[in-house]
């Protein structure tokens, strides 16, 4: 009776991820025939679309344990007809909320550490405000800048797939030897694991090199607009060696201050649309309550190789659509 | 990794905890609401369909054609924020301060080494927000 149960349960869970990936091809494919023919369409039609099509994102993202952002904004590059300064400025601002929403649970269980990210932070602030400030310069100083960004992006994303399909993930690493900045600012936690009844104690180390990766990345986060957990995660676990719990926890809680000092920029400068933001933010927030709720169910490697080929497909599109702005190849997109 | 089943989590990462969860939830309430009123058509200051219209344009560009106004700093939505859409963003501008709150509650609560550092982060995300204003907006 219970392999019964267990198998409905199974069916179900798999119904509801077949329906979210059947709805996000869907949107994208509505999308994509009704960008030919967007001077035609109502006001609120691609709104609409971005409900749904966030609200989809949000189902995902938990699940495949890719932040929104990274998810949104090079689909929503390729196939929406917003510009790229108001996809990159929303994509910030979803990932920032749903790192908000997150980290304080996180933070109060000790699996986010504070005194891990304070010196990253330092270093992945100023470089994730300098990448907001280019991104922005980018498109709007020169004529063909948007084309050089979405190649650029589609790049990016080949980076990720090869960063997501390489990882691993070490559940709790091993650290001998601990760097002095590490041993001076005293950088360890505690945190109690279910799975094992017990408090779990650990130390991190490596944080010269941590600090260089993180730069980059918070370069990268600022300049498209993407959340930075699919790097910030391998950083803190694999390299600085960072339980993976505490890991993807205090990845949550650096992209909180990156995000918010990056929006600034984006801010200033107008790149924020209600009509694009307020769907998007209802339509992730409402999709991530539900896709929480399956993450708890479904199997993750499914997923996760979903939102792969997803990255993978965006990835190739943004480089078409970009050669094809600078005229290198036909315009086909 | 050593086990004991004592601990106690660090009292500046509660405080930045803490700061954070309330400032959340005011900082949506004061984006969504007048953003979802916008929605709906009461009090625009841009009319949704030259939104449409120009969505495409860069940011620069955007609001030159559909408000014929430059956007520099902070004014182009403080100045308008009778409006439900200006007043949208003004929201979100209050969940970017969120961080710097925070930062700030676990400042007050920090000892030793993390004192300066926690001083030199909040001041870096001051600089991000002070930025534009000092140094004039992007790609204008």
């Amino acid at each position: 009776m219970k392999k019964r149960e267990r198998l409905n349960k199974h069916w179900k869970v798999s119904l509801l991820m077949v329906l979210a990936v059947l709805a996000c091809v869907s949107s994208i494919a509505f999308a994509a025939e009704a960008a030919q023919t967007s001077s035609g369409t109502a006001w609120w039609f691609w709104p609409m679309c971005m409900f749904f099509f966030t609200f989809t994102i949000g189902l995902i993202a938990p699940v495949s344990g890719v932040g929104g952002g990274v998810l949104f904004v090079p689909i929503a590059t390729a196939f929406f007809p917003f510009s790229m300064d108001f996809v990159r400025g929303t994509g910030l601002i979803m990932a920032m909320m749903s790192a908000f929403s997150s980290t304080p649970h996180l933070m109060k269980k000790g699996l986010a550490n504070l005194k891990l990210m304070t010196p990253i932070l330092i270093v992945s602030t100023v470089m994730s405000i300098i990448g907001g400030v280019v991104g922005l310069w980018i498109t709007n100083a020169f004529p063909l800048g948007k084309y050089y960004l979405t190649i650029a992006l589609g790049v990016v994303l080949f980076i990720i797939f090869v960063v997501m399909s390489k990882a691993k993930k070490l559940e709790f690493p091993e650290v001998k030897d601990i760097d002095p900045i590490s041993r001076a600012l005293d950088i360890s936690g505690a945190w109690f694991e279910p799975n094992l009844n017990k408090v779990v104690h650990y130390r991190t180390t490596k944080m010269p090199v941590g600090l260089v990766a993180f730069a980059v990345v918070g370069m990268i986060a600022g300049m498209f607009g993407l959340g930075a957990g699919w790097a910030n995660v391998p950083v803190l676990n694999m390299i600085m060696g960072a339980p993976i719990k505490v890991a993807t926890s205090t990845s949550m809680a650096i992209i909180t201050v990156n995000d918010a000092a990056a929006a600034w920029i984006y801010i200033s400068n107008g790149a924020l649309l209600p009509l694009v933001l307020i769907p998007a933010v209802l339509g992730i927030s409402i999709g991530a309550r539900i896709g929480a709720k399956i993450a708890e169910k479904a199997k993750p490697t499914f997923v996760r190789y979903l939102v792969m080929i997803i990255l993978l497909l965006a990835g190739i599109i943004d480089i078409i659509k970009g050669l094809g702005g600078l005229g290198i190849i036909p315009k086909i997109i | 990794m050593e086990n004991n089943n004592s601990f106690q989590v660090d009292p500046m990462g509660v405080a930045f905890a803490k700061a954070m969860e309330i400032f959340t939830y005011i900082g949506l309430a004061a984006m969504l609401i007048p953003g979802v009123i916008y929605l709906f058509g009461v009090r625009p200051f841009s009319d949704v369909h030259a939104v449409a219209a120009h969505w495409g344009e860069p940011s620069s560009q955007f609001w030159e054609h559909v408000n014929n106004m430059t956007v520099h700093g902070y004014s182009w939505f403080l100045s308008h924020l009778g409006y439900m859409d200006m007043l949208c963003i003004g929201g979100v501008a209050v969940l970017a301060l969120v961080p710097l709150i925070s930062i700030f509650a676990a400042l007050l609560k920090a000892k030793g080494v993390y004192r300066p550092l926690l001083f030199l982060l909040l001041l870096e995300f001051a600089f991000a927000i002070v930025k534009p204003l000092i140094l004039g907006g992007v790609g204008e």
